[in-house]
């Protein structure tokens, strides 16, 4: 069972499957670190049912509906930053840095470097569908990439466990032999 | 109501003033003709007017304020009326004088009349004779710190003292007491000396907690004139005003000063057989003395808030003045308080301007609430021009209510640049929006208190917004990166607001 996890400022989330779509529903479970104390909250569930439009994104929680418009900027890291504007109201946040995976913990700090793995393309084809995004934990055997070639569709599979570091191809896309799809890090 | 025949305005401007003009325009039934530059094939204005002219390249010396090329349009097009708008040719007398030669119908004041309170000696001169304080200051440049004291010692301290060939604050001391003077002269005089290559300085009397306030008056060129009341400007930011209002929070403090003000402004306008529309823009200090500064001869960018106030249309008595058809009203009543800002394409903290293409444009709108803007469809807000994006203006019974209800307009606007599928920014455009917001809550702003040093004094309206995010904004920010991540860049990123998005989308996917 692969659990997605994102982080936002000190909100973390983790996700019980994969969000996708314009529109749809997922159900997330939520903590909160205090900066300040290094206390996390007690996790809370929520469902979130969304909307995404042109510049940012509706969310329909149970407490009523919330529009917000959102910039997103690369910073120095390779990540991404966002300045986000609540629709109809002055309240705005700036460069509020978002990350995929856990957050960091004194253990896999300590755990040094990981081995990074390569999933590359075995022969020239076109990329249907990606499975998995970054952050996400995978199990060996678990589907990562559908890809058509020589007209037929080839589930490209993990060859062990680890987590996603990068998806280096978007789905439509056409490969070459060799190119990298996905890397992972054990 | 069945209206007149009457001959072509042409409008020699661009933007939401262009537009505006032409809205009263038509609203009396004058056809409408447009000029417009090589950068501007496009914009709003063009497609308002009836007709438009092409008159050269982006840069304004080659279109806007080409006076040769702007009346060949007025020929081509048989326009009978020249509307200026503001900035452009509005203040030039030589303009004024050239649509007279070629036939034409200057809407707006007299050459003369630019002429002599356009020019800041004759200004200066006029006003004196007529006994319209200003501020005080030495007649040329003082030769040293003696001569100095001499003007002091009439005027009283604090002082200011000024290079006469300065300019941003480069040569420039306050002096508080007698025994400072000389050797403030002395550092001011070397600083201008090497800055501008001219030591010689001039002296003023400086004006402590200092109200830009303004009298709009409307004169029949035959020496009649009526005022409509004031307007507050004391907001600015890089001396550019940011939030006008009327009628002023300080002469509800001082009433005498205020009538004193509307009569001075009078005077003048009668004195000098003004005509059309024209603003007096004095500076009042924190104990109500208020000074003249300089005679604006054309229509301000601020003029709406003294429209909501009195019920007039002023372009229309500009119009209808030019056409012949004015007859000067008693001064009409003013009713309650409008406040209006100006939304701009700059950053936020710096003020620099930032132009660029606009993915997504919402004014306001609901009861007293009027946004006047050249972006009715995203477009670009260009370079070559002024970087405003729009003038937002309510009114209210009352300041307070006023001052929530621009809250609300404020909240409801959005700007936004083209986005990326993963809503990465394509473009440069920045706005001043969230300055605007945190301006109309600010606790000096309400209690309308404000002098012209407001933004300079309050760090906490220019620095950014927290990065910690509420939970609602945080779910906000993974989900999208979530679904951006998984759907791959081929695809739609749902319903777009225009088509310009999709547009805009191509061209991000491209670039």
């Amino acid at each position: 069972m692969s659990i997605l996890q994102t982080r936002v400022g000190s909100w973390s989330f983790k996700w019980k499957s994969v969000p996708r779509g314009n529109e749809g529903t997922a159900s997330v479970e939520v903590t909160q670190m205090n900066k300040a104390s290094g206390v996390i909250s007690k996790s809370n569930t929520l469902t979130v049912s969304w909307r995404r439009d042109a510049d940012g994104i509706r969310l329909i929680l149970p407490d009523g509906t919330h529009g917000f418009d959102l910039q997103g900027q690369k910073d120095d890291d390779g990540g991404t930053q966002f300045n986000v504007t609540k629709r109809g109201s002055h309240l705005e946040w700036t460069a509020v840095p978002f990350a995929y995976g856990e957050r960091e913990t004194q253990a896999n700090q300590r755990a040094g470097v990981k081995k990074a793995i390569r999933v590359r393309a075995q022969m020239p084809g076109k990329i249907l569908r990606i499975m998995v995004v970054p952050g996400q934990m995978v199990e060996k055997g678990q589907p990562i990439v559908l890809m058509e070639a020589m007209k037929m569709e080839n589930e490209i599979r993990a060859i062990q466990a680890g987590k996603v570091s990068q998806v280096k191809v978007t789905e439509g896309q056409a490969v070459e032999t060799g190119a990298d799809l996905v890397l992972f890090e054990t | 109501m069945k209206l007149t025949k009457r001959q072509p305005v042409l409008i020699a401007n661009r933007g939401e003033i262009a537009i505006r003009i032409a809205r009263t325009c038509r609203a009396l039934g004058f056809p409408t003709v447009a000029i417009y530059s090589e950068a501007d094939r496009f914009a709003e204005h063009v497609r308002y007017c009836d007709s438009a002219i092409y008159v050269g390249a982006a840069a304004p010396k080659e279109s806007y304020l080409n006076i040769e090329r702007v009346l060949s349009a007025a020929k081509v097009s048989g326009a009978k009326y020249v509307h200026p708008g503001y900035g452009f040719l509005s203040e030039r007398a030589n303009f004024v004088e050239a649509c007279e030669a070629a036939g034409l119908i200057f809407v707006g004041p007299s050459a003369q009349n630019m002429r002599q309170m356009g020019d800041k000696i004759q200004a200066r001169a006029t006003v004196d004779q007529l006994g319209v304080p200003r501020v005080p200051g030495s007649a040329g440049a003082v030769k040293d710190g003696e001569e100095a004291k001499k003007f002091a010692a009439k005027t009283g301290y604090p002082i200011l003292l000024k290079a006469a060939a300065g300019g941003g604050g480069k040569g420039m001391r306050r002096v508080d007491s007698e025994s400072d003077i000389q050797s403030a002269f002395d550092g001011a005089s070397r600083e201008a000396l090497g800055a501008f290559g001219d030591g010689s300085m001039y002296v003023e009397k400086l004006i402590l907690e200092p109200h830009h306030v303004e009298v709009q008056v409307f004169g029949d060129g035959q020496g009649g004139a009526i005022h409509l009341g004031e307007r507050e400007c004391s907001i600015q930011r890089r001396h550019q005003k940011v939030l006008e209002e009327s009628p002023s929070p300080i002469l509800n403090r001082f009433p005498k000063t205020r009538e004193a003000m509307y009569e001075s402004a009078l005077r003048i306008s009668k004195h000098i057989r003004y005509a059309g529309a024209g603003t007096f823009e004095f500076i009042v200090d924190g104990k109500g003395n208020y000074y003249f500064l300089e005679m604006n001869t054309r229509l301000q960018v601020e003029h709406p808030v003294t429209e909501w106030v009195t019920g007039v249309d002023l372009v229309s008595w500009q119009l209808l003045l030019a056409a012949g058809e004015f007859k000067l009203p008693p001064i009409p009543e003013r009713r309650g308080c409008s406040i209006e800002v100006r939304l701009y394409a700059e950053d936020p903290q710096t003020f620099l301007p930032a132009p660029g293409k606009l993915g997504l444009i919402e004014l306001p709108s609901g009861a007293f609430v009027r946004s006047d803007t050249a972006f009715i469809e995203p477009g670009e807000v260009s370079l070559n021009y002024d970087p405003m994006i729009s003038k937002i203006s309510v009114w209210g019974n009352n300041r307070p209510e006023a001052l929530q209800r621009l809250r609300v307009a404020l909240d409801e606007t959005r700007v936004e640049p083209p986005k990326r599928l993963d809503k990465t920014v394509m473009g440069s455009l920045k706005t001043n929006l969230s300055f605007l917001k945190r301006l109309v809550r600010n606790s000096v702003v309400e209690s309308g208190d404000t002098t012209t040093d407001l933004i300079g004094n309050n760090s906490d309206l220019t620095k950014s917004a927290s990065s910690e995010p509420s939970l609602e904004a945080a779910l906000a920010v993974a989900l999208n990166q979530i679904l951006s991540d998984t759907q791959g860049v081929g695809e739609s990123s749902g319903p777009p607001s225009s088509n310009w998005n999709q547009i805009a989308r191509r061209e991000g996917v491209r670039l």
